[in-house]
């Protein structure tokens, strides 16, 4: 059993607070991603697990372990670095091998172990090889293989795809997603890349300052952004956001936003009543603005600001009313910039955040 | 045919004067370079063909001829006469342990605490480090009364209490004076630190993940990795040991304990034998150049091939 527990985790450097009072359950066996920008404590956070950091307040429980005292090697976890952290004076044979000769197995056991961690990993022809030797993709898989040699029961990974070229790390994406499938252990893994964590994690976590701002699947977390923050993270192009309030048309309950009424789903108009908010954040998804949409529809209408031709898709920004939006359109359409443009939206496509408080309006 | 032939004339021509331009630019710096060189090597060569040279070039009028006149090899090996017949084989012997006991003291001293000062986080980390900065701006004259008292002081314990003169250890005239003062010093220590601050700090995290407590990360890690500045900070040690002259003056009474430069000294001092004392010289000098000329890769190299994503 390996789930990990930050109970109240806390890490301050002087005055700066790294992590705030983070509480955060992982599964066991779980792929699990912590997810921020650069500066959000969640590398802090993935160190104290490690046993590197010491927080300043709260427990790390690994199993049924309290762990907060035990030192970094009996916790039983592995850690990649984001530069690989190769030796760079030993050989890859010695580099996988120089844990296990720390914990006293047997010369021909670290000769097998570190033999199934390079087939699993094909990486078997470059035994001899220095890092220096190596290519960033290589060195990847090294780095992981002197990971998983120890068979722990979690593996920590601290952007471990960041430094590699796209292409590399699209591959290496799969591979980490096949090797935990078959290591069937405990992953955590740390990145600011929101494709990274939207395809490999099962679950995440956005962190922002220290702190936790939603935790859920991939999916959940893209469709019900719990504030701002996470709605305008996830997502590329971001969310469009405008400023809103609330109005009424015809006795029911609408927003006014970029100069357009929008109509409410009834559940959405409920909570909004209930909220008692009285200035608003619309948010609409790039997908979700088209250029006609099934009735019911708002349209909001405004001039070509840019084309973004992604061959697959275009990124459209419209002008309107001082506000822009982005829509993501089919590549068939012909766009020319400065032309008059509408763009549709479904109502239940419409989501509200709390301007004041920054929080989540809505189901 | 002929217009191309003309072209690539012109080429070549033009290729050559470019080479004449490249030199004549250069020429200054190089002239430079070898008057500096001249100057530095000179007295070297006036030692090294002295002493070849028979005691009797030095007894005739005028000065001696600065071209060998004669290869007089017994200068250094003729027993009952050369080099080899004086104590100077002694004299090499004590410099070469003297100096090999301090580079071994101040590796090791400043590789910890290098390492304490680069790696740990400790309260008043900072000041201390100062203040071993603060003794790199003390000369030697100004330590070497006090250091020297404190020699004379242990010496006579050392003779006279009971249970500490069965261990022999003398402190003037014996290896422990000659090398006691020089066995830690802020400049191996700042050196290294410096050094220690360019490896990545994931290295040693990793190395903590992997098990390795701070000494095992010292000496499988951070050593390997420190092996340029290590060489650097031993050849700068043992240069500096060897060439000392005033502290083992001082604490050495006995010819026996001489090292060589204050042995060769002494026999400069010998006129009848000045050939002789010339040759010394040279035998001192040899291992210095015969270390630096080894150990030169290592003043200029750093090891960091692939320890980062480079």
């Amino acid at each position: 059993m390996a789930r990990v527990f930050f109970e109240g985790i806390t890490k301050r450097f002087g005055d700066v607070y790294a992590v705030r009072d983070l509480t955060l359950e992982v599964q066991d066996e779980e792929f699990f991603v912590l997810l921020g920008p650069s500066g959000c404590g969640k590398t802090t956070a993935l160190r104290i697990v490690a046993g590197l950091e010491e927080p300043s307040e709260g427990d790390i429980h690994i199993g049924d372990r309290v762990v907060t005292e035990v030192p970094a090697k009996d916790r039983d976890l592995a850690m990649v670095f984001q530069n690989y952290a190769l030796y760079p004076h030993m050989s890859v044979y010695d580099n996988i091998a120089f844990g296990l000769r720390m914990r006293k197995h047997s010369k021909d056991e670290i000769d097998r172990l570190v033999r199934d961690a390079v087939a699993t990993l094909g990486i078997a022809e470059l035994l001899k090889r220095k890092p220096g030797q190596l290519s960033g993709g290589q060195r990847q898989r090294v780095a992981l293989g002197r990971a998983i040699v120890r068979r722990p029961q979690v593996f920590l990974m601290d952007e471990p795809l960041s430094n590699l070229d796209s292409k590399m790390r699209v591959q290496m994406r799969s591979e980490l997603i096949r090797l935990h499938r078959e290591l069937g252990a405990t992953f955590i893994y740390v990145t600011h890349d929101q494709v990274e964590a939207m395809t490999m994690g099962a679950r995440l976590a956005v962190l922002n300052e220290g702190r936790l701002q939603q935790v859920g699947t991939p999916q959940d977390v893209y469709d019900r952004p719990e504030n701002l923050f996470v709605a305008a993270f996830i997502g590329s192009p971001a969310m469009n956001l405008l400023d809103a309030e609330p109005a009424q048309v015809d006795g029911k309950a609408c927003v006014r936003a970029g100069g357009v009424d929008v109509a409410l789903p009834d559940a959405l108009a409920k909570q909004l009543e209930a909220s008692g908010a009285s200035s608003l954040v619309m948010g609409v998804r790039p997908e979700h603005l088209d250029l006609s949409v099934k009735e019911p529809a708002v349209t909001f209408e405004g001039k070509v600001d840019l084309v973004e031709s992604l061959g697959s898709e275009q990124h459209i920004t419209v002008a309107i009313n001082g506000n822009s939006l982005i829509a993501r359109i089919a590549a068939s359409e012909k766009i020319e910039h400065g032309a008059s443009f509408q763009l549709a939206v479904a109502p239940q496509h419409v989501q509200l955040f709390n301007a004041s408080t920054k929080e989540r309006i809505g189901p | 045919m002929t217009a191309v032939a003309g072209a690539t004339a012109r080429k070549n021509a033009s290729r050559s004067s470019g080479v004449v331009r490249r030199w004549l630019r250069r020429l200054p710096a190089y002239t430079l370079l070898i008057v500096c060189s001249v100057i530095l090597l000179f007295p070297l060569y006036v030692t090294a063909v002295f002493s070849l040279h028979p005691l009797t070039e030095f007894l005739k009028e005028g000065a001696p001829s600065l071209w060998p006149s004669f290869w007089q090899w017994d200068n250094y090996f003729a027993s009952g006469e050369g080099v080899s017949d004086t104590p100077v084989g002694r004299y090499l012997f004590n410099s070469f342990v003297m100096s090999t006991v301090i580079t071994l003291g101040q590796l090791i001293t400043a590789t910890l605490s290098a390492y304490a000062f680069a790696f740990l986080k400790f309260p008043g980390r900072n000041a201390l480090f100062v203040a071993f900065l603060a003794t790199m701006m003390v000369p030697l004259e100004v330590s070497i009364i006090p250091n020297f008292q404190t020699m004379q002081w242990l010496d006579a314990h050392f003779t006279e209490q009971a249970w500490l003169s069965w261990t022999h250890i003398r402190f003037i005239d014996g290896f422990p004076g000659l090398v006691a003062p020089f066995l830690a010093t802020g400049f191996g220590t700042f050196l290294l630190r410096q050094y220690f601050m360019t490896i990545p700090r994931e290295l040693l995290d990793a190395a903590e993940m992997d098990g390795y407590g701070h000494l095992r990360t010292l000496i499988h890690v951070v050593m390997p990795l420190g092996k340029g500045a290590l060489a650097t900070l031993a050849i700068f040690a043992f240069l500096q040991a060897w060439n000392q002259y005033l502290w083992p003056l001082l604490v050495t009474n006995d010819p026996n304990m001489r090292t060589v430069q204050i042995g060769i000294a002494a026999e400069a001092a010998n006129i009848s034998r000045i050939n002789v004392a010339f040759a010394g010289t040279i035998m001192a000098f040899l291992p210095m150049l015969l270390l630096v000329v080894a150990f030169q890769r290592y003043l200029v190299r750093g090891l960091f091939g692939g320890s980062v994503k480079g």
